[in-house]
């Protein structure tokens, strides 16, 4: 766990990395503009309706918007033409206000025979303005990236000077900057000999780079910092309360519109506000799709849907652009929607101009539902009975009949076995079978997710006993139980907030530890029996803010600061929290979690990393299945029903010409390789050779394995998780050469296939079949379909030429096992 | 249980019934493991009160059996192995042991165990059931829903898992009976973890039940049956474990699911109706139950839904504290010692009551729960008169196992609220729990180094004792008190049975009767007594500890002991003593002179003891023993001499004694003992003669008849016994007879012990043989004048 908490901070410090070269704004060159076509806009919207310019280093971004009669908008910012007058109180430089005198103006913006007057009026312009530590200076080295986690920001700096991450902690920033003389960084003689200024502007070697020009704004700040006297706020200085952006969160485009540029304003606790867009920082959530620059410029350059983040110092904000470009020849054409699944589905894809894949054969949705819902491959007489059924509902008589299974139960348990990593590691051997036997009672009766969540959060007792209890057995501490609380039913990596403000989102440091007091009074200690172990709440115990030395409260996203009696069951409070049918994240991590069972692809995704900066593929469709998922009080068997029996899961994994590059929007069904445990059973199912795991009776699938089993090397090689960590990423589905020789050459298949093909053949020899019906029923069995005559073909010349027919069936067994037909899911 | 601080008054009652405690020296024998007995399992594992069953043991070392001692009262009739062609008793039949046993007729109820004596150990205990079902054994084809036994209720089955599989039995119902369910495993020292489940005819899950609560890992369901037709019980190891560890006895019939009763614990002989505690307890009548006499004692009883249905057992425990039921609300405070019973009967129920206090008293508060068979988890806390807490025990956290105790001081005089919850907000009817309230937190713990003893007849055994004080710093009295407080037979001696002052351990040596039957077996506890600051304090020990990291136990049953709910309190309280057969000879002790010799003034002298090996590979060095000596003497024994030369060791002994002694004849014994092949020997030599003696030894002998007229020489012979600082010895010759003449005196030198003189006979000397002649001698030993006189001297005249 802890390792895995210390491989995502790195990563994400390196992803910090990324988004300050990304805002280094030099390497790359700026993307290619589209000519605006202005055409006719019934009207326009200029943000802000006023402008107050009341210091020197005040300026206002403007924003102007077309409205269209046929429904469109497009940003006509760049377009516009603007005027002020009288002149000498502003100037305007491309769409951004400055001041010059103090007086009042008015700017007026004319675009497409539109006109919109904007009042300007400037103050204050004959003193100096008294720069703001806090939302100035470390503003400011926040924009340049010197506080990323790549950079001074990591844990320990670089080239001996570290500042807090995207300074979320300001207190220790001053010492750093101001006190720490061995290091000295501030000159106040000589205020731009600094080396605060002089190393990034590279007059000084800088490892760093380039990364402040004396006409950027930071640098004006900075200067100004230090020519003031470095003062800090005082204590009773406005606090931010957060930021707006402009335009709307939403918008799509039309192309060739395809630019946006955004207005940011900082809204502080005395009712002012401030125009930060040249300050901010900006991130796109898909960079391939649209960028964003540091004034807050976005470029659509491709189809879809992105995310752009926006943030300043711990706040954080973002907005949603969907770009459509027309594809020529497109002409929408679906099948019928089965559900408002596909309604969500197919509006995304019209609206993107991707052309859903057919309606898969029979015989590809009985491979994939079975393989789905129960782990399993169909046997024989179950394929031939559903490819012989002609009733127009046999798809949906299926799902339910399989949805009632208890392979269904067990298979679906086995997958939350991951999640909730039940091994003998981390709850004993006994453990694992207590608690995967509830796990598929829960799955058996449809426990309502809701009551399934409570019951881990708040089992208490002893784990055998209560076997739910496990749930908390797995973590030894309260960062672990909190980060996987976290992680398993918000959605959230909260790994980062440990130790600083999540740099990508909302998460502070102060949130992470107001969750951990949910948490912080869980007590283990040792049960009676061997590896036996006790869960309890404890009556007393608080947890501090490591940086502050703060007591939190229990905090909640969304609810802030619970106020529980001093001996409240926190763990129920947390659970009412969470189960609420309002909370904007249980519904939807777990339909999320659901459709990335079946689709191969979550709608966020990763399936657990939630976060504004990563936006959902088809926000309406998440929204839709959470509302169900509410409304119908957390049945999953009901969404999965929903998902199964729509088009999109339907959908064949064959492209068509018009979605060939679409990964996101389910408008084909994805081709995955079948997860270790599931191939592993159908090797044993198309030989009728099981394996033996431990203990267990033989003829126990894999995919229903209480836990991972040590030392099988087939499973290892194709990527069973060890269950170290709640992630799903912990499951490995690259394709390596260990995966081909465990295939082609393993005692795995080799000694299943040995003596004419496995039990499974020598069955059918012994029943006297044909070559034909031997080859049919293997086809069946493996594929779930029967052989093409080509295939028919070569397999009884095959017969014929290798003249010994048990070492032939041999032969064309293994060579079904290692079609790639055979190996995924399609 | 071991640990716990116990009253001081417990045990001084017993100590007047009859202490024990007799400080004699004895020879003193580890406590033997080697060659002991050992049994894994016996089948069958339960039977009906007044059955004979037949019954199977299996193990090791199970030649030369005594009768089995059971805690229920029962009677055993082994058969005798049978000879090969050698006439010899095969290898196997020392792993296995058949006989017929008859369990008394008025046995309790429920789960008790037995050992096995044999000529050369104890073996550990093993549970067996005293069950009223009748015993059916699974047959092993049942392996399937399809090819499930058939079982008709009430009975129980008893059978083994087998890895990988489950065993199905099959009932036939009616419609509206009702069927319990309920297997017992770990509570039987079994290592499986069962699970059950109840299918219908099509093999539909109707109920699925694993670790029910408090039952250390076992499990019960009860159904009630909706039709006529067949129900299955399917019962498997949670983990698909199998093998003969792994056994089960189920119990199938109509009878309460029983935790527990209400109250569970009941003053010495005094009689109480309890409620039965459980699943379905419901249209059980209280019963009404008399408690042992003793502090520590348990009564079993039986409780069914009406007479005629099969039985379940629960059981009541004696206490001698002040017994307190909680009732809400709870406003008469108690004082310390007492102990408090109560119930949690709901989720989240937080019980209160009041402890009337002094001023920094220390108060210590232990639960009582798994003992007792309450599923309850308790959280403790202590709160002043105005509601400020004080202490609380749920921090425990990591590492602690079981219910902790709580001990705090009370800040001031008054009353203390004591809050009492499930640690995990549970709660329930059989959410039963005592605890007990005592003054101080001082104390010690003490721990025997082994669980059982074996001693032969009049022989004797040791056992290291170690103690864990706390704050007790002065010497722990060790005493043996028989687990009912009966007296013991006269014969059972202790010695070093003092811990110290600051010391932790000693190795206390208890000597056995040698008048009781061998394979006699007395359950006893150990006992400590101290006393520090005008306080009395007392523990008994326990058996070894448990080290999670080492080996478990070999016996199974001390391995399940630590997770079983209600454990036999005379397993986990007492420790037997078996009084074996005598050991066979196996070496022999002799003296090389026919007494010892030890000279007053000088008060030493040394011999040598000789051991002879009787069996040639024998091969130790006995542990002497000097018993009776007179008061001041005392003889240490040194190493052997020379080695050991065909089995034979020499060991030299001195004895010494103080100046004063009066020459006299004493005698003492010397006792030898013994260990070989796992067997103790005493070897004792009864009534040596001790000689005091003068420290000087004067003799004279003629060689030759003497003829008249004749000469002959006399040759004197001194014996010194001052051999650091020898002085002249003036020798007289005296009474000679008439005729016969020589020297009167004669001096021998301080370094040398003999003078020769020669005798004259006058020619008309008599002839004849006399014996009057005597020596005297006059020498000085450490500043003292010592006269000693010869033997007569034998004189004949003769031609």
């Amino acid at each position: 766990m802890k390792s895995t908490s210390r491989l995502l901070c790195i990563l994400l410090f390196a992803a910090c990395a990324t988004l300050r070269a990304e805002q280094g704004e030099t390497e790359k060159p700026p993307p290619k503009l589209e000519p605006i076509r202005i055409g006719a806009p019934q009207r326009i919207e200029v943000s802000p309706a006023a402008i107050k310019l009341e210091t020197p280093l005040r300026k206002t971004q403007v924003v102007v918007s077309g409205f269209y009669a046929d429904g469109r908008v497009q940003d006509l910012t760049r377009a516009a033409e603007y005027t002020l007058s009288p002149q000498g109180v502003a100037k305007i430089e491309g769409a951004l206000v400055l001041p010059v005198a103090d007086g009042r103006a008015e700017l007026t913006v004319r675009v497409a025979g539109c006109e919109q007057r904007i009042p300007v009026e400037v103050s204050g312009q004959g003193a100096p303005e008294i720069i703001s530590f806090r939302y100035g200076t470390l503003a400011a080295l926040s924009k340049n990236g010197c506080n990323s986690g790549g950079c001074h920001g990591a844990p320990s700096g670089k080239g001996g000077f570290a500042m807090s991450m995207i300074a979320f902690d300001p207190e220790s920033d001053k010492i750093t900057l101001t006190r720490d003389f061995l290091n000295r960084r501030i000159n106040m003689p000589d205020p731009e000999s600094s080396l605060l200024l002089r190393k990034p502007m590279m007059q000084v070697a800088h490892r760093g780079g380039l990364k402040l020009r004396k006409d950027d704004e930071a640098y004006r700040q900075l200067l100004d910092w230090i020519q003031q006297g470095c003062k800090f706020d005082p204590p009773d200085a406005p606090r931010l309360t957060g930021i707006h952006i402009d335009p709307a969160l939403r918008r799509t485009f039309e192309w060739p519109a395809h630019t946006q540029q955004l207005r940011v304003t900082a809204r502080f606790s005395d009712g002012s506000e401030r125009d930060i867009t040249r300050l901010a920082m900006y991130s796109s959530s898909e960079d391939g799709l649209a960028t964003v620059n540091g004034n807050g410029f976005v470029v659509g350059t491709g189809r879809g849907q992105a995310g752009i983040s926006v943030r300043f110092l711990d706040n954080v904000e973002t907005c949603y652009f969907t770009f459509v470009r027309a594809v020529p020849g497109f002409a929408w054409q679906a099948p019928a929607p089965a559900n408002y699944v596909d309604d969500h589905v197919f509006a995304k894809l019209k609206l993107l101009q991707y052309l859903p894949s057919d309606t898969c054969t029979d015989e590809e949705f009985l491979r994939r539902v079975f393989l789905d819902v129960t782990g399993l491959l169909p046997k024989i007489d179950e394929t031939r009975a559903f490819l012989g059924d002609t009733a127009a509902d046999k798809r949906a008589r299926l799902i339910d009949a399989l949805l009632s299974r208890p392979e269904f139960a067990r298979f679906w348990a086995f997958k939350w076995g991951d999640l909730l990593r039940v091994s003998p590691a981390t709850v004993a051997e006994a453990g694992t079978h207590k608690y995967n036997a509830w796990l598929v009672k829960a799955w058996e009766e449809n426990l309502p997710y809701d009551r399934f969540a409570r019951e881990l959060l708040t089992a208490q007792g002893s784990a055998f006993e209560y076997p739910p209890a496990n749930f908390f057995r797995t973590t030894a501490n309260t960062s672990e139980a909190t980060e996987m609380v976290a992680q398993i039913f918000l959605g959230a990596r909260l790994q980062c907030a440990r130790c600083h403000n999540h740099p990508f989102e909302r998460w502070t440091q102060d949130n992470y530890y107001g969750l951990g007091a949910f948490f912080e009074r869980l007590q283990r200690k040792k049960g009676p029996r061997p590896d036996e172990t006790i869960i309890f709440s404890a009556r007393h115990g608080e947890i501090t803010q490591p940086r502050t030395g703060r007591q939190m409260p229990p905090w909640a996203p969304g609810a802030g600061e619970l106020k529980l009696a001093p001996d409240a069951d926190r763990l129920a409070a947390f659970s009412d929290w969470l189960t609420n049918p309002a909370n904007p994240y249980f519904a939807r991590v777990e339909v999320n979690r659901i459709w990335w069972q079946l689709m191969g692809r979550g709608i966020v995704e990763p399936i657990d990393d939630f976060r504004e900066s990563n936006p959902p593929a088809n926000p309406e469709l998440l929204d839709a299945l959470a509302k169900e998922f509410v409304d119908s009080k957390f049945d999953r068997k009901r969404i999965l029903r929903t998902i199964l029996n729509s088009r999109t899961y339907q959908a064949s994994s064959r492209p068509n010409p018009f979605n060939r590059d679409d990964e996101k929007n389910f408008s084909h069904a994805r081709q995955q390789m079948l997860t270790a445990e599931q191939l592993l059973d159908a090797v044993c199912q198309v030989t009728g050779e099981p394996e033996r795991y431990g203990n267990l009776p033989l003829g126990t699938p894999a995919t229903q394995l209480p836990a991972p089993q040590p030392g099988n090397a087939f499973l290892v090689a194709f990527g069973e998780p060890t269950r170290q960590s709640s992630c799903a990423c912990e499951r490995q589905s690259q394709p390596s050469l260990a995966q081909a020789l465990q295939l082609s050459n393993s005692q795995t298949v080799e000694t299943r296939l040995r003596n004419g093909g496995g039990q499974f053949i020598r069955g059918l020899t012994a029943q006297k079949k044909s070559d034909d019906e031997i080859i049919g029923d293997l086809y069946l069995a493996a594929l779930c379909r029967n052989p093409r005559e080509i295939e028919l073909k070569k397999a009884r010349d095959y017969i014929a030429a290798r003249q010994d027919r048990a070492a032939a069936l041999e032969d064309i067994a293994w060579s079904v096992l290692n079609l790639r037909e055979f190996v995924f899911r399609h | 249980m071991m640990g716990n601080l116990r009253l001081p008054r417990r045990f001084s009652s017993l100590i007047g019934m009859g202490s024990i405690l007799v400080l004699l020296p004895l020879a003193a024998l580890p406590a033997v493991r080697a060659q002991s007995p050992e049994i894994d399992r016996i089948s069958p594992m339960a039977a009906r009160p007044g059955e004979t069953v037949t019954v199977t043991l299996q193990g090791k070392n199970l030649l030369q059996p005594q009768l089995l001692w059971t805690s229920f009262g029962a009677k055993t009739e082994w058969e005798a192995p049978t000879p090969g062609k050698d006439g010899k008793i095969s290898k196997r039949d020392e792993k296995k042991l058949v006989g017929k046993l008859t369990i008394a007729g008025d046995a309790p109820l429920g789960l008790g165990f037995l050992r096995l004596p044999t000529a050369t150990g104890l073996s550990g205990p093993l549970f067996f059931l005293v069950d009223e079902l009748p015993v059916v054994t699974k047959n092993p084809r049942n392996a399937s829903a399809g090819n499930a036994q058939a079982v008709t209720a009430p009975a129980a089955v008893e059978g083994q898992a087998d890895t990988g599989r489950s065993d199905f039995y099959r009932v036939e119902m009616k419609a509206g009976e009702n069927i319990s369910v309920e297997a017992f495993a770990g509570r039987i020292g079994s290592k499986m973890d069962p699970v059950l489940r109840l299918l219908d005819a099509n093999g539909k899950e109707l109920a699925f039940v694993d670790d029910t609560l408090g039952l250390a890992g076992d499990c019960r369901l009860r159904y009630r049956a909706p039709a006529d037709g067949p129900l299955i019980i399917e019962i498997r190891d949670a983990s698909f474990t199998g093998g003969a560890e792994c056994f089960y006895h189920l119990r199938i019939g109509d009878f309460p699911l029983v935790s527990a009763v209400f109250p569970p614990v009941a003053a010495p002989g005094g009689t109480v109706d309890v409620q039965a505690v459980g699943e379905a307890v419901e249209g059980v009548a209280p019963l009404r139950v008399t408690a042992r006499t003793w502090a520590t004692g348990i009564e079993s009883t039986p409780v069914r839904f009406a007479p005629g249905k099969p039985a379940a057992f629960a059981s009541v425990r004696t206490d001698d504290s002040p017994l307190y039921t909680g009732k809400e609300p709870n406003d008469t405070p108690v004082t310390a010692p007492c102990t408090v019973l109560g119930r949690i009967h709901k989720a989240g129920d937080r019980n209160t009551f009041l402890i009337a206090t002094k001023k920094d008293d220390l108060i210590t508060l232990t639960p009582l729960t798994r003992d007792i068979g309450s599923p309850a988890l308790l959280y403790l806390g202590v709160n002043d008169e105005n509601g400020k807490p004080i202490a609380s025990n749920d921090n425990a956290g990591n590492g602690a196992s079981n219910d902790m105790p709580l001990t705090f001081r009370a800040p001031a005089g008054g009353i203390c609220r004591i809050s009492v919850e499930d640690m995990a907000h549970r709660g329930g009817d059989a959410f039963v729990y005592g605890i007990h309230v005592e003054q101080s937190a001082q104390g010690f713990d003490l721990t025997a180094s082994a669980d059982r003893f074996l001693a032969p007849r009049g022989g004797s055994f040791s056992v290291k004792i170690t103690a864990q004080r706390r704050g007790v710093n002065g010497p722990i009295t060790l005493e043996l008190v028989s687990e009912d407080a009966s007296p013991l037979p006269p014969g059972f001696h202790c010695e070093q049975n003092i811990i110290e002052k600051g010391k932790n351990e000693t190795q206390l040596r208890v000597a056995t009767p040698a008048d009781v039957p061998s394979g006699s077996l007395y359950h006893v506890r150990i006992v400590g007594l101290a006393s520090e600051g005008g306080l009395q304090f007392d523990a008994a020990a326990g058996p070894p500890k448990v080290d999670p990291k080492k080996k478990a136990p070999k016996d199974p049953a001390m391995a399940a002991l630590s997770s079983m709910p209600q454990p036999p309190r005379l397993l986990c309280e007492t420790f037997p003593i078996c009084v074996g057969p005598d050991a066979p000879d196996f070496f022999s002790i002799e003296l090389t002179t026919g007494g010892v010799d030890l000279p007053a003034i000088v008060g030493k002298n040394s011999f040598v003891l000789r051991q002879k090996s009787i069996d040639p590979s024998y091969a130790g060095d006995a542990q002497l023993k000097f018993v009776g000596l007179p008061p001041g003497v005392a003889i240490t024994s040194g190493t052997g001499r020379g080695g050991r030369i065909k089995g034979q060791v020499d060991f030299i002994c001195e004895v010494t004694g103080p100046a004063d002694l009066v020459p006299g004849i004493h005698s003492f014994d010397i006792v030898a003992a013994g260990e070989f092949k796992g067997a103790q020997k005493e070897v004792r030599l009864a009534k040596v003669p001790l000689r005091i003696v003068m420290p000087l030894a004067i003799a004279g002998a003629v060689e030759s008849p003497i003829a008249p007229g004749g000469k002959q020489t006399l040759k004197i012979t001194a014996a010194r016994f001052d051999t650091e600082d020898p002085q002249p010895i003036d020798v007289t010759l005296r009474h000679f007879p008439s005729g016969i003449t020589g020297p009167e005196k004669v001096t021998i030198a301080p370094g040398d012990t003999v003078a020769v003189v020669e005798l004259a006979a006058e020619s008309g000397a008599a002839e004849g043989r006399f014996d009057t002649a005597v020596l005297g001698a006059a020498t000085r030993v450490k500043g003292m004048d010592v006269v000693v006189e010869s033997s007569p001297i034998h004189l004949e005249v003769a031609k």
